[in-house]
């Protein structure tokens, strides 16, 4: 314990009045009456003996310095002994309110909750003249409360905040809390926050005096949803590829299972049982079947979660667009192979394809990608992927030599075996007739060789894919007779119209991100205290920031997302709380946090009883 | 107290000045009760006894045979002899000798005896029988009846010599005490009237109902015993007996002693009007002329049948 204001110490010499008065008190005044009978019926009469009366006089004596020192103590505001505001003249609190603070410890309470305990705590026992700010952080930091001397507002601010379901990023809050420390020094920064230690030791504490409020709690099982895609499946109609990525924090004490529950539209569709291992990420590949704007809802269902705001994920399925590519021959006559490999895309999956001549382009229709097969505009388009199959002559950056006769080869050397529009095609056994030559630039790569010479190849020309295959299927031996160039095909379709397959994918993000609305009303689903709330919200500016768990839809039909995922934040650390163990005594015995209430109250008892012995008692 | 010489009380309470004080007074009584010519014990102004009274000058309508035909001759002019008829009374005066009368305020002893000199000075002037008495736990050994002017000396004597101690019993006094019947009789009670509790006085007034005679009670009191000026912690000695008592002494309670005491000296008053005998508080620090004069002028036959 110590003292804010130890000068007043010295008003203990008031003592020394009521020790005078006691020494050098007035004795009972003897007075010789000429009768006693009209004393008799005025008080009780004190035939106590000696001693009895000595020892009121003591306790007369011993009631007014305590009095006296209650009242010392009061004024000189006897406070809890604290470290870390000496020779300061500002205190920048930095408190995090990042999801991890939502962690719940076995009576309820909050990291949060026990950061504002702590620091009431600690600011009861600062010396007034100090001045104080506030940043709170989450994705960002906000300086919630500028440099303030008023105690009382300061604290109303602390006690607004909330926790707010975004990873902390307590580097920028530092860099926040130098410059406002820089404008009163000396000061000390205290970092609240459960992983306060690890934020201590960033970049931006550097030439900080740092004082850490180690919130962590000793244990906590924390599985969480880290990661979640989804996207349409590759040419399946209404069929969609979900990744979903669990951990479990690097701190849990033991391994757990858990259950991954999927549900669309309200029903439940799939369950999954994943067994979880501390500080490890499991990825799970689900497919499902739905609709535009279906909600989605993956839960993981654990025994035990400390941390329950990132175990949803609710998402509006996304709108499913079919890809749309042209197809354009020189002549009437097709390539059967060609054909037979655009068709059976289209039957299987949701792939829609136009025919045209040359003379068709370019196309009034908006396509995704477009095959020209046999034929080449003068300029080749900028706005559009393609697919250029037996080019006949060169185009600016496209090379071409026409062979006078297609050279048959047996077989191809594959030169990027991983590429996507390679993917689970068979180049063993493929026998190709090279009908040009060609030679790419910029970030064209060449996939197969046939000879020395490059046969097919894939890269990115003016922004946009490209796809070139020195070769007619129609003449070729082997390749168009196997399932490679369908697969082939299909992969080059969809490589190219990538982008636009990315575009019809839900537009899921992090919690903090900031979205354009256009400054237009929108309306929130959201996850809170365990309950989904629904709230329209009018933005104030057209950048919003996203600061709830759940999917927002606009006036305007657009839908989107927004979840924690992030695998740092749900690996929430554990560590040995020494300031929230002491405001957990602090909230045992709420006196002891308040030594002045206490002092107080003790002299208003201390009045309460003299009054009772010398008035109530007589004792004199 | 010390215990002071009976001469040296004497010089201290009867010194000249008082002495004059009191003819004085006697001289304002007489005026007074000329204007007046009334009272309780009252006789007619002019007698034919041949107890003179006084001269006055001679007017058509008076007795010619009460002219007074020697002055004529000395002065030459016509005076007549005035006469009355003389009534001799028993005054008795019993003094409160008790410690409370003269411990811790002097001024109560000193107050009673000047106030038994005068009357006794009264009686004596009136050709009263005197007799002064000392009352404590009884009514002790009187003075002997004292008449004439010229016994102004022994009452000075008996007073200066009577001694201040002991209890009060007022009930035992007063019921013993049985003054003579053959003259009638004036009494005078010079005392506080404290007992052993507040009661006391109202009990022993009820015996002094059965005395034969004019009855006066004159309750003797300091300023101080009417509103005491305590406070705080007090250790209270009763002078009589000695007894102790320890408190609290505060506003509030000094409040309530001065109701009691009020109360005391109400039932003091009205147990006396009950039994038609005269009551007077007589503070000792109001003026001791003002109170004697008020004393005889409330239809003392001391006052009216004794000039």
């Amino acid at each position: 314990m110590r003292f804010l204001f130890p000068e007043l110490l010295w008003w203990w010499l008031l003592a020394l009045v009521p020790l005078a008065l006691y020494l050098v008190r007035r004795r009972a005044t003897r007075v010789a009456v000429p009768t006693l009978a009209f004393f008799k019926s005025l008080a009780q009469e004190h035939q106590e003996s000696a001693w009895l009366r000595r020892l009121k006089k003591w306790l007369s004596f011993i009631l007014t310095i305590l009095m006296l020192g209650l009242v010392i103590f009061a004024l000189a505001q006897l406070v809890p002994e604290r470290k870390g505001a000496d020779g300061v003249n500002s205190v920048v609190i930095v408190i995090d309110r990042s999801a991890s603070m939502e962690v719940r410890d076995a009576s309820g309470k909050t990291r949060l909750d026990m950061a504002k305990a702590i620091l009431r705590d600690r600011l009861a026992t600062l010396p007034e003249g100090i001045g104080v700010s506030l940043v709170a952080y989450d994705g960002r930091p906000e300086v919630v409360q500028p440099r303030t001397l008023q105690r009382r507002e300061l604290l109303a601010k602390l006690d607004a905040l909330r926790v707010r379901p975004m990873a902390g990023d307590a580097d920028a809050a530092l860099a926040s809390a130098k410059l406002i420390a820089g404008v009163e020094p000396p000061a000390v920064v205290w970092l609240v926050s459960d992983d306060a230690e690890a934020a201590a030791s960033l970049p931006g504490a550097s030439g900080l005096r740092v004082e850490t409020i180690p919130l962590a709690l000793p244990e906590v099982v924390n599985p969480a949803i880290t990661a979640f895609r989804i996207r349409p499946a590759s040419l399946e109609y209404g069929r969609y590829d979900i990744f979903v990525q669990v951990a479990l924090n690097a701190a849990a004490p033991a391994k757990m299972d858990a259950t991954l529950e999927l549900s669309i539209g309200g029903l439940a569709r799939q369950v999954r049982s994943v067994a979880l291992t501390p500080g490890q990420k499991l990825g799970i590949d689900l497919q499902v079947s739905g609709s535009k704007a279906q909600l989605l809802a993956l839960d993981l269902v654990a025994k035990r979660d400390d941390l329950a705001i990132d175990n949803h994920i609710v998402a509006p399925l996304p709108e499913l667009r079919p890809i749309v590519a042209a197809w354009i021959r020189p002549d009437e006559t097709e390539d059967p192979y060609t054909r037979l490999a655009l068709s059976s895309i289209q039957e299987a999956g949701h792939f829609q394809l136009l025919k045209g001549r040359p003379q068709a382009w370019p196309l009034r229709e908006a396509v995704d990608v477009v095959i020209f097969d046999g034929w080449l505009p003068d300029v080749l388009p900028d706005s559009v992927p393609m697919i250029i199959v037996n080019p006949p002559e060169s185009r600016s950056e496209l090379a071409v030599t026409r062979l006078a006769a297609p050279i048959p080869y047996d077989q191809v050397r594959v030169a990027k075996p991983d590429h996507p529009v390679l993917f689970r095609v068979s180049s063993g056994r493929v026998a190709l007739s090279q009908t040009a030559l060609f030679r790419s630039v910029g970030s064209v790569e060449t996939l197969w060789f046939a000879g020395g010479d490059p046969i097919l190849s894939a890269g990115e020309s003016h922004g946009q894919r490209v796809v070139v295959m020195g070769f007619a299927p129609g003449i070729s031996e082997r390749l168009p007779l196997t399932a490679s160039f369908p697969l082939m095909m299909g992969n080059a379709l969809y490589w190219c119209a990538e982008k636009v397959r990315a575009e019809g994918e839900l537009p899921l993000r992090a919690t903090g991100d900031l979205v354009a609305t256009g400054g237009e009303p929108f309306t929130w689903h959201y996850l809170q205290d365990g309950a989904w709330r629904t709230e329209r919200v009018v933005p104030r500016a057209k950048v919003v920031e996203l600061d709830r768990v759940g999917w927002w839809e606009s006036e305007e039909g657009e839908m989107g997302a927004a979840h924690l995922l992030s695998a740092a934040e749900s690996d929430v650390p554990i560590g040995t709380m020494t300031d929230g163990i002491e405001a957990a005594a602090v909230s045992r015995s709420p006196w002891l946090a308040r030594p002045k209430v206490a002092l107080l109250t003790l002299l208003l008892c201390v009045l309460l009883i003299e009054s009772w012995l010398f008035h109530r008692w007589a004792v004199y | 107290m010390p215990e002071s010489s009976p001469q040296a009380v004497q010089d201290e309470l009867f010194d000249a000045d008082f002495l004059d004080r009191l003819r004085v007074l006697f001289l304002r009584l007489k005026k007074r009760k000329q204007l007046r010519r009334k009272g309780l014990q009252s006789t007619p102004a002019t007698g034919f006894t041949r107890e003179f009274k006084d001269f006055r000058h001679y007017t058509p309508r008076d007795d010619y045979r009460s002219i007074d035909w020697r002055l004529y001759a000395r002065l030459d002019r016509l005076f007549i002899r005035l006469y009355e008829e003389v009534q001799e009374f028993h005054v008795h005066i019993l003094i409160d000798t008790s410690n409370s009368m003269a411990e811790p305020f002097g001024e109560k002893r000193s107050t009673s005896l000047k106030i038994a000199v005068a009357l006794a000075y009264m009686g004596l002037v009136g050709h009263h029988r005197v007799t002064l008495y000392p009352l404590g736990e009884s009514v002790g050994e009187a003075s002997p009846p004292l008449k004439g002017q010229g016994s102004l000396q022994r009452v000075l004597d008996f007073a200066s010599g009577l001694r201040f101690g002991g209890l009060t019993d007022l009930s035992a006094s007063f019921r013993n005490f049985r003054p003579t019947r053959r003259r009638y009789g004036i009494l005078f009670v010079i005392s506080d009237l404290y007992g052993r509790d507040v009661t006391e006085a109202a009990a022993a007034i009820a015996h002094a109902g059965s005395w034969p005679g004019e009855v006066h009670m004159i309750q003797v009191y300091h300023p101080w015993e009417e509103s005491p000026d305590l406070d705080g912690e007090i250790d209270l000695t009763d002078v009589e007996t000695g007894e102790h008592r320890r408190m609290w002494f505060t506003p509030a309670d000094r409040a309530r002693y001065q109701e009691n005491y009020r109360r005391f000296l109400s039932e003091v008053e009205s147990s006396c009007q009950s039994r038609q005998m005269d009551h007077l508080r007589w503070r000792t620090d109001y003026p001791f002329d003002e109170l004697f004069l008020s004393l005889l002028s409330r239809g003392s036959a001391l006052a009216t049948g004794g000039t």
